[in-house]
């Protein structure tokens, strides 16, 4: 019987009209190795996804899926978990827990097996994949290629019967892409593992599978062995073609009456035999680039190491760049290629050794796109380039670099609903932007198709004829032999050698293109698969993009017009801001610090200007916030849950018990045995209900990413100690999810950070402070009275921060380590820690200020976009 | 680190003797018990982290300490042996001095039996005993602990790509670039967010009665070292129940601290403390005994 049989499958995505999947028809025998390939945009993922009901996006469906005989729908979701299993695209984002060997054991845990029935299981994959040499370690201790291997592994523990793969090895090097292949198709001859993939590294995958499918734009236009489907795309001269291994490539040009060749060593040999009979023309050596002008940058015998104590990165390098060339650097991983980046960009400073630039801008494009895309649609993200500037005085310049990036479709997209080559495009428009002559790029062509590779070399040419200096580092080799101007290879730490393309690939045996490994016997200069093509009196079919427009008009981003105050809050804000501050500065002033050590009132008479000074600043505040749009009041309807009504009462309930408890029974330490106590009961409920619930993925998820960041955040402002986002991300996660949400991931935050910081006594009284102002955040918002603009969320933030936190931590301070804790310590210890209060209290209310807004926005992107928490 | 014997041991056991080394210190205010405890502490510490580590962790604790001591008799008046007064006709106490003292130690006994936790008590442990009882926490812990050093090297990365972009010249510009990075750092956690749900999805999470696995076996040998650590905390814990430990501050210091009972139980208190110590002497002890025969 079939594993899976697709009968007339289309499906639309909501609010569409195009269907993305038409009319697909495929079955998937036992054992087979199926790869799916087609141009990016094609519905490649949305096929794969459709095949297992968890992953499959919302959207009209039509037709069938069966899976073992049964549709789909009716397969119920733990045979789904265990039987299908889905390898994505991201190696690291797929990985959930912190510790190998539990990554292995995830999925059978949550299938319910037993501890035993799990140790063997794990013990055995681990094994098959030769993970056990690091079974105990950290994920984030493994590479790359590591870790879609324990993806991979901690996928088959379940022994599923298909294999679906999505683009496994975009985000790998080629040494660890054809590594995790080859255990690909070690799975599929030993333990008879039906697999799909879909994968743009054919000439890798095609000579290990039995069929291979096409999809063009949502149709399966070929379902056959390769060399069938081949036969297809020649028949139909689809552009596919081009990304079929090279020797697939040659021999359908030439014509050659042999079989088709799928890998380098009998297309190799077919050559050999044809060239017995013809005569060759040799390819002519193309001249090299002669440098006109002086190097734009050079490196003279630098050396750099990161620690004095670490081993040398770079080595003696020397290396020099001249306007308008391409020069791209291969290598190896780990031998310091991306670190020479750093050191030309200026980032790191060599410790021996000269660096001489003579560009007036040196730009880097970093590995990861996404790391320059922060706004919200991609017209935003050009203009955010420009900080202070109107949009007149630029729009020039980002129509001339949208025209020469292509972009001009894609700018009312949002960034992160671009593909992996568009969103590179995205950020080389933004990198462009700042009109540098040196441009410096990382691996740019990894995880990108085909046809993105061709216009990406189109928009550098045209960079390098206007005079810039590309450096590029790569490890694909074939690009590099395609269009660079020279090439160098990275070894330890150096350059070793540096030519043009031709001469430098033609001396390699390994670090070189399938075209040359083909012919080299006999061409030594062929380099390119359209050299060997010519060498043997074929023709190269010529390839155009479509031309550009050399300007677009840049439309202005709309204008968001916050409502305007009305007079009168005007003035009475005017009139209750100005008190408060006087109020501020008089009672600072008047307040008799040494009174307390004597045992005086120390506030003295003016008790009651502390009352009329914070009852100002509550005016001040009602006054000048703005209430929230329609939109965001649409979301906030609604009362509060009766859960977090019975959370609430049940610790209200609770705290007088145990005082009166402790004080009878608690001995020497009544006070922080009472304390501690109360904190575990105001806290419990809320453990319990998130527990007793059974919180899902997404939730989970979402509320750990909220508490690392908090946590993670802290390493970018460590330059400014005491400036933590921890409260300010705490408070908007209670704004954006509720409290209960907000309580989660105050407690959690404080909880984790002590983990990785040092767990003290102070641990549960950090939880609960950060937990109640998450907490409070929610409700007050729920209520309607805390609103979503940042002045409002920068007050409430400051206040919490310094009323709760520090009114939590203060006397807790105090209660941990004095027996007999008096007002008096418990003032003093206020007292003392005003300033490092009002330090935290201020860096929450700048974070709130500057960061509320877009990142209200983020999360509001999360929760529209994918239904979490709270519909 | 040193490799440490009494890690190797079941969770359970490393958890059972830190809550009572930990609870013991905070809650008996004896000063033997103080002075065994901190010294036991400190011993272990030190075998855990060598010199460089223990001064590293605990180094800051010494001025704190002392801070701690002599204010105590600055603002504290109560006892009945005065020995001089402050300019402000305030008595300084003995009896405010030792109370002091004690709360000091007591405050760096704790603070280094925190630390030889932290360094035994690892995050797989804590969360391998917390999986039982609540599995959604201890997972949201573990999904914690797994995003923040992901997050962290991100977030360098991005500041590392915008210094090559333009350099801050000031710490106005500064902070701005330190803002767009974790803005970016937070849009990306979003997104990648998805993908772990999908993955968790994917793998069945969800469904009922999920178990929690765990590399940990319970041996005989931490059952025969969890009755030891039960019968030397009895030891040490009941005397002080039955009030025999008693020991008052104020008004005047008084109490027995060498009787034959506080004599017993210290040395059950002693025993207990240094439990860790003792194991890993007699781990040591066994492989030089192994080596010899060789």
């Amino acid at each position: 019987m079939e594993r899976f049989k697709i009968q007339n499958l289309t499906f639309t995505y909501p609010e569409q009209e195009v269907a993305v999947l038409r009319d697909v028809s495929m079955e998937l025998h036992p054992g087979d190795f199926a790869v799916l390939a087609g141009p990016s945009g094609c519905g490649k993922s949305t096929m794969l996804r459709q095949l297992k009901t968890v992953l499959a996006p919302h959207g009209k469906k039509e037709g069938a899926i069966l899976f073992n005989g049964i549709p789909l729908e009716e397969v119920d979701n733990r045979t789904q978990s265990a039987k299908i299993g889905f390898v994505l695209q991201d190696p690291d984002s797929q990985i959930v827990t912190d510790k190998v060997w539990h990554e292995l054991a995830f999925g059978l845990e949550s299938l319910g097996v037993d501890n035993t029935a799990i140790r063997g299981r794990v013990a055995e994959m681990a094994s098959f994949f030769g993970i056990q040499t690091w079974f105990h370690r950290s994920v984030t201790q493994l590479s790359g290629g590591q870790k879609q291997l324990l993806n991979l592994a901690s996928i088959m523990v379940l022994q599923p019967d298909v294999l679906i793969l999505d683009e496994p090895t975009s985000q790998l090097d080629p040494i660890a892409a054809t590594d995790f292949l080859q255990t690909l198709g070690r799975i599929n001859r030993e333990l008879g593992t039906t697999i799909l993939i879909c994968e743009h590294r054919l000439e890798d995958v095609i000579p290990m599978a039995s069929r291979l499918l096409i999809l063009d734009k949502g149709e399966l236009i070929a379902d056959d062995t390769p060399v069938g489907t081949f036969e297809v795309l020649r028949n139909r001269k689809h552009p596919m073609l081009h990304s079929m291994p090279t020797p697939m490539q040659i021999w359908s040009i030439l014509n050659w009456n042999t079989p088709c060749p799928m890998t380098v060593s009998d297309g190799r040999n077919q050559l050999t035999d044809w060239a017995e009979e013809h005569t060759l023309t040799q390819t002519p050596e193309r001249p090299a680039m002669q440098p006109e002008n002086a190097p734009v940058i050079a490196l003279e015998e630098v050396w750099f190491r990161y620690e004095k104590d670490t081993p040398d990165i770079l080595k003696s390098v020397s290396m020099k760049a001249y306007p308008g060339e391409l020069l791209c650097i291969l290598g190896g991983n780990g031998t310091g290629k991306s670190t020479m980046l750093s050191v030309l960009s200026g980032v790191r400073k060599p410790y021996r050794g000269k660096m001489t630039c003579k560009a007036k801008k040196v730009t880097a494009l970093p590995q990861n796109p996404q790391m320059l895309l922060v706004k919200k649609n991609v017209r935003e993200e050009l203009l955010s380039v420009f900080p202070g500037k109107k949009l007149h005085e630029v729009a020039d310049r980002i129509g001339e670099m949208v025209a020469l990036c292509r972009l001009e479709d894609l700018l009312d997209r949002h960034p992160f609903d671009l593909s992996g080559g568009e969103q590179q495009r995205t950020a080389l428009t933004k990198v462009l932007l700042q009109n540098p002559e040196v441009l410096l790029l990382d691996e740019p062509t990894k995880g990108v198709d085909n046809d993105f590779k061709i216009t990406f070399a189109q928009i550098l040419k045209e960079l390098t004829a206007r005079g810039v200096c590309i450096i590029m580092v790569s490890h694909d080799v074939e690009f590099c032999a395609q269009y660079a101007d020279r090439c160098g290879l990275f070894f330890d730490g150096g350059i070793v050698t540096i030519d043009a393309p031709q001469p430098f690939f033609a001396g390699k045996s390994f670090y070189t293109t399938a075209a040359n490994r083909m012919a080299r016997h006999l061409l030594p200069n062929a380099v390119t698969p359209e050299d060997v093509i010519v060498a043997c009196g074929g023709e190269v079919p010529k390839r155009e993009l479509p031309k550009r427009p050399d300007k677009i008009d840049i439309e202005p981003p709309e204008e968001r017009n916050p409502q305007k105050l009305p007079l009168w809050r005007k003035i009475l804000g005017a009139i209750s801001g100005t008190a408060f501050f006087g109020l501020l500065m008089y009672t600072s002033r008047a307040l008799d610090l040494s009174a307390l050590y004597q045992g005086g009132n120390f506030m003295g008479q003016y008790g009651w200007l502390y009352v009329v000074m914070l009852l100002s600043f509550g005016i001040f505040a009602a006054c000048i916030s703005r209430k929230s749009s329609v939109r965001e009041q649409r979301m906030m309807k609604g009362k509060l849950s009766t859960r977090t009504k019975i959370m609430l009462l049940l610790s209200l309930l609770l705290i007088p018990l145990t005082i009166w408890a402790g004080l009878k029974w608690g001995g020497g330490r009544k006070y922080m045995l009472i304390s501690f106590a109360i904190i575990f009961e105001t806290m419990l409920p809320f453990f319990l209900i998130f527990e007793g619930r059974k919180p899902q993925a997404r939730e989970l998820v979402i509320l750990s990413v909220l508490s690392a960041l908090a946590i993670g955040g802290r390493a970018v402002f460590f330059a400014m100690p005491g400036f933590k986002p921890v409260a300010a991300m705490v408070i908007l996660t209670g704004v954006a999810f509720g409290a209960e949400a907000g309580f989660m991931v105050g407690a959690m935050t404080m909880f984790c950070s002590n983990v990785l910081f040092g767990q003290g006594p102070w641990t549960p009284w950090q939880m609960f402070a950060m937990g109640i102002m998450g907490l409070l955040a929610g409700v007050l918002f729920r209520k309607g009275i805390l609103h979503r603009d940042r002045f409002s969320l920068s007050v409430f933030g400051g206040l919490v921060t310094f009323l709760i936190y520090g009114g939590v931590m203060n006397p807790a301070s105090v209660l941990m380590y004095q027996a007999n804790p008096d007002w008096q310590m418990i003032l003093t210890a206020y007292i003392t820690g005003v300033p490092a209060d009002a330090i935290h209290a201020l860096a929450t209310v700048m974070f709130l200020w500057f960061l509320s807004e877009p990142m209200l926005e983020k999360l509001d992107r999360v929760k529209v976009k994918y239904g979490l928490i709270e519909k | 680190m040193k490799n440490d014997a009494f890690s190797g041991f079941h969770p359970v056991v490393n958890f059972i003797f830190f809550v009572a080394a930990l609870g013991m210190t905070m809650f008996i205010q004896q000063p033997v018990y103080l002075l065994i405890s901190f010294i036991s502490g400190c011993a272990y510490l030190l075998y855990l982290q060598g010199k460089k580590g223990f001064f590293r962790q605990v180094g800051y604790l010494v001025p704190i300490l002392i801070m701690m001591a002599i204010m105590n008799p600055v603002f504290n008046h109560e006892g009945i042996t005065v020995l001089w007064y402050l300019p402000n006709d305030n008595p300084i106490t003995l009896e405010a001095i030792c109370f002091g003292l004690a709360s000091a130690v007591m405050m760096g006994a704790s603070i280094v039996w925190f630390n030889c936790c932290n360094t035994v008590f690892t995050s797989d442990k804590i969360i391998y005993l917390f999986g039982r009882v609540i599995p959604a926490l201890s997972l949201l812990i573990s999904m914690t602990l797994r995003f923040v050093p992901r997050f962290k090297n991100f977030l360098q990365s991005v500041v590392r790509t915008q210094q090559a972009m333009h350099k801050p010249e000031n710490t106005k510009e500064r902070f701005q670039q330190a803002l767009a990075a974790f803005s970016a750092t937070v849009s990306w956690a979003m997104e990648q967010s998805i993908v772990s749900a999908d993955s968790m999805k994917s793998r069945g999470y969800g469904g009922l009665g999920r178990t929690a696995f765990s590399i940990y076996v319970f041996e005989k040998r931490d059952g025969i070292t969890l009755v030891l650590l039960a019968v030397l905390c009895a030891g040490a814990a009941i005397p002080h129940l039955f009030g025999l430990m008693r020991w008052i501050y104020y008004p005047s210091l008084s109490g027995e601290l060498f009787g034959p009972v506080q004599i017993m139980a210290y040395f059950c208190y002693g025993g207990m403390c240094n439990l860790p110590l003792i194991i890993n002497k007699m781990e040591d002890r066994k492989w030089n005994a192994l080596r010899s025969k060789i």
